[in-house]
């Protein structure tokens, strides 16, 4: 016959010892679980208030490239508009400058009948034979004779220099 | 006994602490059940209400536009870009008190208390919750306002710290350049919709798209957590516009179109080898920032809306047809016969005498009756031909809205007389552009390039897709548009555009006069002209051809001799440099070679349709041109009929040479005052006889 254990057969002392340390071992089970948990929920807490600081921090760094964004924008309009026509001729006439009075349109329109009389100059006879060339020159202005060849070469020496020139 | 009494008090003992055990449950229980009750009745009947309120206290929807693309020019400076501004608005709901908010918000932002008072109320009495307060101010301002309205405890994570006050992000559309190339550039509205222009024709690549932002924020309204929604960024567009080359086009168009007294002017450069537009000018224009001064008048773009008769400057079409037949060469005489012609029971007149002229001085004297029979000789069927193969009666294409086909009627409807009306150009109706594309297929040795003033299309700085090459093709042969050229040349030397010459450049071109439609009347009216110079530089190899037209030009010389010519002149002489060109001739202003010949640098019209202008139809200050003195006239070079005419034999040894027939003019001429009467409004200036 098997023999039964039997906790009041078993000696106080005994039975006494074997409770407290199975309770201890179970206070010390439970502790370690809620220091587990307490840890798990700190740690939980901080990556979550971290989440929040770093979504925050990219939130206010997001919302200052777009004011970044929008200054350049700006600061391009500001530049193009100090690079416009109309602002550099306000700033000039704000300076003391004076628009010169008209593109040569009014005056080419106008008066130029006035300024430029059409001449006639005779050219030297050359192997061609004589020939009336027509220029406009400023009243009061006496034609200058010059032969055609002259002219030709003048034309061309000039020419040179002014493609030179550029 | 005393066993009996531990006993019962040991049991009493339980029983106590049973008791209060028994207690604490249903205390507990008690206190579970009415929390358990209260979440029930909350997350059941109020469970809508409970959850609207906890995602609008951590959940926040913004929606906001993109910045509109923005346009550039050919160099890459802004013409329009949209740039954001703040508004300050306030959430009336969310104001205690009104008056104080009011007075607050008006130190702050130099408001006038009343105004803001009477918005604050009137939005608190409807509560609305957006009532804009100040618009379209910038971040420094903002920032200022912001400074003067922080209140200190007000739990509020945005800016301003006021109870009820807050800032909107809008967009503003900003011009730099103004009025520069408003034709072409349009504007836009309030929406971010274009309205006209490029703003308008490419508006579904620079159309800002709404973003929608998903903000979760804490319970100080600090944004920890933020989704934006994904859109296509907008795209910019590049023109093929120069914002200098521009100016430098619209600068004299301007001062040309208010010293003719016209009323509207019109000016474009193209390049014909790529058939990109350089510039596009327009007059009047308006300026796009202020939408306020934008007038049915001012708004048109009449370089691609407008239809208008070409007069002369359509006998490059005529003479065009011909040579593309192998009927003449430049050099071939055309006889003029005694300056007159009829056909279709019309009569049309030449200006200045008859007799046999060459084609280039046809061309030169801008020759009705020349540029008459060369039509008949080409026929009716080749003539519409050669006009559509140029590109007349059909849209250019150029990426601009509303533009006109024009108007050419199909031959089977022409008149008698329609072919020699419209070897003159009459009867046709052409936009500006189309008569620049014309000359530019001519300049570019027969070759018309479509025009377009798209460059490319630009994303995050950076060209996106392929720009198709401009679709060409081979209207008339090389040789015909290098005889046309001479031609063209020839209107220039002696002809009707000697105001049109530029020092150091050879220049082509062709004036045209033409009467405009007068609605009211029906008919053309002879008081109303539209004036043009079409023409190219340099003449042997174009590198750029420019179109000036103005429209009723009322002050001094009426046609395109006098009134585009000088314009034209203006714009080459400043923008031929700026395009690298070089000077290929010294000077043609200084040096004119005279053969005698009658002068024909001013073009009259009057003669078109065989009704010659009246005397008093003319404007006060033409040229007076009094009768040559006989004797001093038979001692003149007699007209010559040769190709090449012989110079008149003169005395070299002579110091004064006899003035020829035009010398003694033109020295009438100016030696005679001019008599220049006051123009009263709404009438025409008489000129005294």
């Amino acid at each position: 016959m098997k023999k039964r254990s039997n906790p009041r057969l078993a000696s106080p002392s005994a039975y006494t010892a074997e409770r407290n340390t199975s309770t201890l071992l179970y206070v010390l089970l439970t502790i370690a679980c809620a220091a587990f948990l307490a840890t798990g929920f700190f740690f939980a807490a901080r990556q979550h208030f971290a989440a929040m600081d770093l979504g925050m921090k990219n939130s206010t760094l997001r919302k200052q490239i777009e004011e970044m964004e929008g200054q350049k924008r700006q600061l391009v309009l500001a530049r193009e508009i100090v690079r416009s026509p109309a602002e550099m001729k306000r700033i000039a006439a704000n300076k003391g400058f004076r628009q010169r009075d008209a593109f040569a349109v009014a005056a080419s329109m106008t008066a130029s009948d006035k300024t430029l009389v059409e001449r006639t100059a005779m050219v030297t006879p050359s192997a061609a034979g004589p020939k009336a060339v027509k220029a406009f020159l400023p009243t009061g202005t006496k034609p200058v004779v010059v032969t055609a060849d002259v002219r030709t070469s003048k034309k061309n020496e000039n020419l040179v220099a002014i493609n030179k020139l550029r | 006994m005393s066993n009996a009494r531990r006993k019962s008090k040991k049991v009493n003992t339980r029983q106590q602490a049973f008791n209060r055990f028994m207690l604490i449950v249903a205390v507990l229980v008690l206190w579970i059940g009415g929390i358990g009750a209260r979440l029930v009745y909350l997350q059941v009947n109020q469970h809508d209400w409970l959850k609207d309120r906890a995602e609008n206290q951590r959940l926040e929807v913004k929606r906001s536009k993109m910045p509109r693309g923005t346009i550039y020019d050919r160099d890459g400076r802004v013409l329009a870009m949209s740039v954001t501004v703040k508004t300050l608005y306030a959430d009336a709901t969310q104001i205690d008190d009104v008056a104080v908010a009011a007075k607050s918000v008006a130190k702050a932002a130099g408001l006038n208390h009343k105004e803001v008072l009477k918005s604050l109320t009137d939005g608190k009495e409807s509560e609305r919750k957006f009532v804009p307060l100040v618009r379209g101010i910038s971040e420094e301002k903002a920032q200022e306002i912001n400074k003067a309205l922080d209140t200190i405890g007000v739990k509020k994570a945005d800016m301003p710290k006021f109870a009820g006050l807050h800032w909107r992000d809008e967009q503003t559309r900003s011009y730099p350049h103004e009025s520069l190339a408003a034709h072409v550039i349009g504007f836009s509205n309030n929406d971010g919709v274009g309205q006209a222009g490029i703003e308008q024709s490419q508006n579904d690549l620079l159309y800002g798209a709404v973003i929608k932002r998903v903000q979760e924020r804490d319970r100080l309204g600090r944004v920890y957590d933020e989704q934006v929604s994904e859109k296509e960024p907008p795209k910019d567009v590049m023109l093929t516009l120069s914002s200098s080359i521009q100016y430098k086009t619209e600068a004299p168009l301007a001062k040309g179109v208010q010293t003719a007294g016209a009323k509207a002017g019109i000016a474009i450069v193209m390049d014909h080898k790529t058939g990109e537009i350089l510039a596009m000018a327009n007059y009047p224009t308006f300026d796009p920032n202020k939408l306020g001064s934008i007038t049915s008048d001012n708004l048109m773009n009449r370089a691609v809306q407008s239809v208008y008769s070409p007069g002369s400057a359509f006998k490059l079409v005529t003479y065009s047809a011909a040579l593309e037949r192998h009927m003449f060469t430049p050099e071939q005489m055309i006889d003029k016969g005694n300056g007159t012609i009829s056909v279709g029971g019309r009569v049309f007149k030449d200006h200045g005498s008859g007799g046999p002229v060459t084609y280039l001085k046809a061309m030169a004297q801008s020759s009705n009756v020349g540029a008459i029979k060369t039509a008949l000789s080409v026929g009716k069927n080749d003539f519409a031909g050669t006009v559509k193969k140029l590109g007349f009666g059909r849209a250019t294409g150029i990426e601009l809205p509303a533009e006109t086909r024009g108007i050419v009627r199909d031959p089977a409807r022409w008149n008698g007389d329609s072919l020699a009306s419209m070897a003159i150009g009459y009867e046709i109706g052409v936009s500006a552009l189309q008569m620049a594309t014309a000359f530019a297929t001519i300049a570019n040795d027969g070759v018309r390039v479509k025009p377009h003033i798209i460059k490319e299309i630009r994303q995050f700085d950076a060209k996106i897709g392929s720009t198709p090459e401009p679709e060409s093709e081979q209207v008339v042969s090389a040789e015909t548009a290098r005889n046309m050229r001479k031609m063209l040349r020839e209107v220039v030397v002696s002809g009707t555009a000697k105001r049109a010459a530029v020092d150091g450049y050879s220049i082509a071109g062709k004036t045209g006069t033409a009467w405009k439609f007068d609605e009211k009347t029906k008919k053309v009216s002879a008081a109303k002209y539209m004036s043009s110079f079409i023409g190219m530089a340099p003449a042997e190899d174009p590198k750029v051809t420019i179109a000036v037209i103005i429209d009723e030009p009322k002050i001094g010389g009426r046609d395109g001799g006098q009134v585009a010519a000088p314009i034209f002149k203006e714009i080459a002489q400043q923008i031929l440099p700026e395009l690298n060109i070089k000077p290929d001739i010294l000077s043609e202003t200084l040096v004119a070679e005279n053969d005698g010949e009658e002068d024909y640098s001013e073009e009259p019209i009057g003669d078109v349709f065989g009704e010659p202008l009246s005397s008093d139809e003319r404007v006060a200050d033409a040229p007076v041109v009094p009768k040559a003195d006989p004797k001093t006239e038979a001692a003149l070079p007699k007209k010559v009929t040769s190709p090449e005419p012989p110079r008149a034999k003169v005395d070299a040894k002579k110091e004064t040479p006899p003035p020829s027939k035009n010398d003694k003019v033109k020295q009438t001429v100016i030696d005679r005052p001019r008599t220049v009467a006051k123009e009263k409004p709404g009438t025409e200036v008489k000129r005294k006889t």
